[in-house]
């Protein structure tokens, strides 16, 4: 069944169609998520509440993208998430964002070595610490840009903003990673590290 | 530094990088970029290190889903019902803060009424006038002119007017005729007295020519009298009632006092003093019974929102 038969049967109200939509996008829901609340149980609520919004509010799909309909409503609810921590600290921000992250658990590769597995690993949690340095508006930009690679134009659709905006965030997160990373210099494994040529 | 290049085109070339590096410049401002890349290392090297934490950034990993995320009927059932609790939540509250401005606006409105009660005199009168007598009516004293609307049973003893019955009384605050309205020179006043209407009946009228037109008859005249038998220099004026309608009268104090019948048109250009209405007990009565039903009405809004906030919390 192609993607707009599935969502046509979400309208009328049938769950088992609309999950298969979910599976379609759960992955990509779940690792934005994550990206941008940095936490996994919190990216597992985010995502969890973002399919049950989308389902209730799928008779308001007008059409265009889903994935990009899907991913707005994804970030909304990481929006939510991020003003609970704020409304409910159980530890200060700034500790959130220095601390260790959570172990990840990407998926694995083959081809990729224990080693090579444990620098990635390495490189990823420092990585993780320096987008939660920037702000959310940025943060979201970068991720949607450089991990999940959405065009520009996508962005602005996802996050209801300018193309001129969409740019100047993406320029601004980016250097801001760029400086964060330069400065992490000796922690960064040495074949990631940033070079000066 | 940066050579010939002026700061402002650095940090121009600089903003430009990022969109350079997914390659959406607009040709010409790309050329531009490049033709600054060529002579200037320091954006040469941003560039670099920009490219390269983009790489690092897309060679991210994807994290593996810890569950599935397929969603359940009972899942969306529970959801609903968080969504009415919220609505209903938002409605409770709102509806708290709005009884919460009637009841302070009716508050208000008691304290300012019953609150100069203290100061006020009581007078039988909606609305009472009191003013200089022109100079051509006074025959060797001045005169003060009080000006009673609907005021029949203090002057009036004639049938039609006692069927308008007033239960508000007035009170001709004096202090603050003093200070609100300096009465010019009494030889400037312009004369007011005017002709009696249609309405005086003829015993007003009668009383008008009268040397003790404000008769004995009724205590209460006396006391009125009494009230504003003021200095040379007072003038005092009361604004009407709400329930004031209907004609009003004009009782000239001094030796000799003048009653005259009159519409209640406003006198124009009339400096008036302040005015304070006391109410009467049943309407005090109703007004207690209205703000008692309205702070209960308060308290049962926020508990019901505490309630239904807790339950909001809670699911």
């Amino acid at each position: 069944m192609d993607e707009q038969a599935l969502i046509d049967a979400a309208r009328r109200g049938d769950v088992g169609s609309f999950n298969q939509l979910v599976l379609s996008y759960q992955s990509m829901a779940y690792n934005v998520a994550y990206r941008i609340l940095g936490d996994r149980d919190a990216a597992a609520d985010a995502t969890q509440e973002a399919f049950l919004s989308a389902f209730q509010a799928i008779g308001k799909f007008r059409g265009g993208s889903f994935k990009a309909w899907v991913l707005r409503i994804v970030t909304n609810a990481c929006y939510d998430q991020l003003r609970l921590k704020q409304r409910r600290p159980t530890a200060s921000l700034d500790v959130l964002l220095v601390s260790e992250p959570a172990p990840i658990r990407p998926l694995t590769d083959p081809d990729e070595s224990p080693e090579e597995h444990a620098l990635r690993q390495e490189l990823s949690k420092v990585i993780q610490v320096g987008i939660g340095t920037l702000p959310t508006e940025q943060r979201i930009t970068l991720i949607l840009s450089d991990i999940q690679g959405f065009s520009y134009q996508e962005i602005a659709a996802i996050s209801g903003v300018s193309l001129g905006t969409v740019k100047s965030r993406l320029s601004r997160a980016r250097g801001k990673l760029r400086d964060f990373l330069m400065e992490q210099g000796e922690l960064l494994p040495s074949q990631y590290r940033l070079k000066i040529e | 530094m940066f050579g010939h290049l002026s700061q402002s085109e650095h940090q121009r070339i600089e903003k430009m990088l990022s969109v350079y590096l997914d390659g959406e410049l607009p040709r010409k401002e790309k050329t531009r970029v490049e033709e600054h890349l060529a002579h200037c290392a320091v954006c040469a090297q941003n560039l670099h290190t920009l490219r390269q934490t983009v790489t690092l950034l897309r060679e991210l990993p994807p994290l593996a889903v810890p569950r599935s995320f397929a969603i359940r009927p009972a899942q969306v059932a529970q959801r609903s019902g968080v969504l009415q609790v919220r609505q209903t939540h938002g409605y409770l509250r709102a509806a708290t803060v709005l009884a919460t401005i009637l009841f302070a606006v009716v508050l208000a409105g008691d304290v300012f009424l019953t609150g100069l009660a203290p100061y006020l005199a009581p007078a039988r009168a909606p609305e009472v006038v009191v003013r200089e007598a022109p100079v051509e009516e006074a025959v060797v004293e001045k005169e003060v002119v009080v000006t009673v609307e609907v005021e029949k049973e203090v002057i009036v003893e004639k049938p039609v007017v006692e069927t308008v019955v007033v239960e508000k009384e007035v009170v001709v605050e004096k202090e603050a005729a003093y200070e609100a309205t300096p009465s010019p020179a009494p030889a400037e006043k312009k004369p007011e007295m005017r002709a009696p209407q249609p309405l005086a009946t003829p015993a007003v009228q009668g009383k008008e020519s009268a040397s003790s037109a404000v008769t004995p008859a009724t205590p209460e005249t006396e006391a009125l009298v009494e009230a504003y038998r003021a200095p040379d220099e007072e003038r005092v004026e009361a604004t009407p009632s709400p329930a004031g309608a209907g004609m009003e009268a004009k009782i000239a104090f001094t030796p000799t006092a003048v009653v005259e019948a009159l519409p209640a048109t406003p006198i124009p250009h009339e400096p008036t003093a302040r005015v304070a209405v006391r109410l009467g007990k049943p309407e005090l009565v109703l007004l207690r019974v209205v703000e008692a039903g309205l702070l209960l009405l308060v308290v049962a809004l926020a508990i019901a929102t505490l309630v239904a906030r807790r339950r909001q919390s809670t699911r």
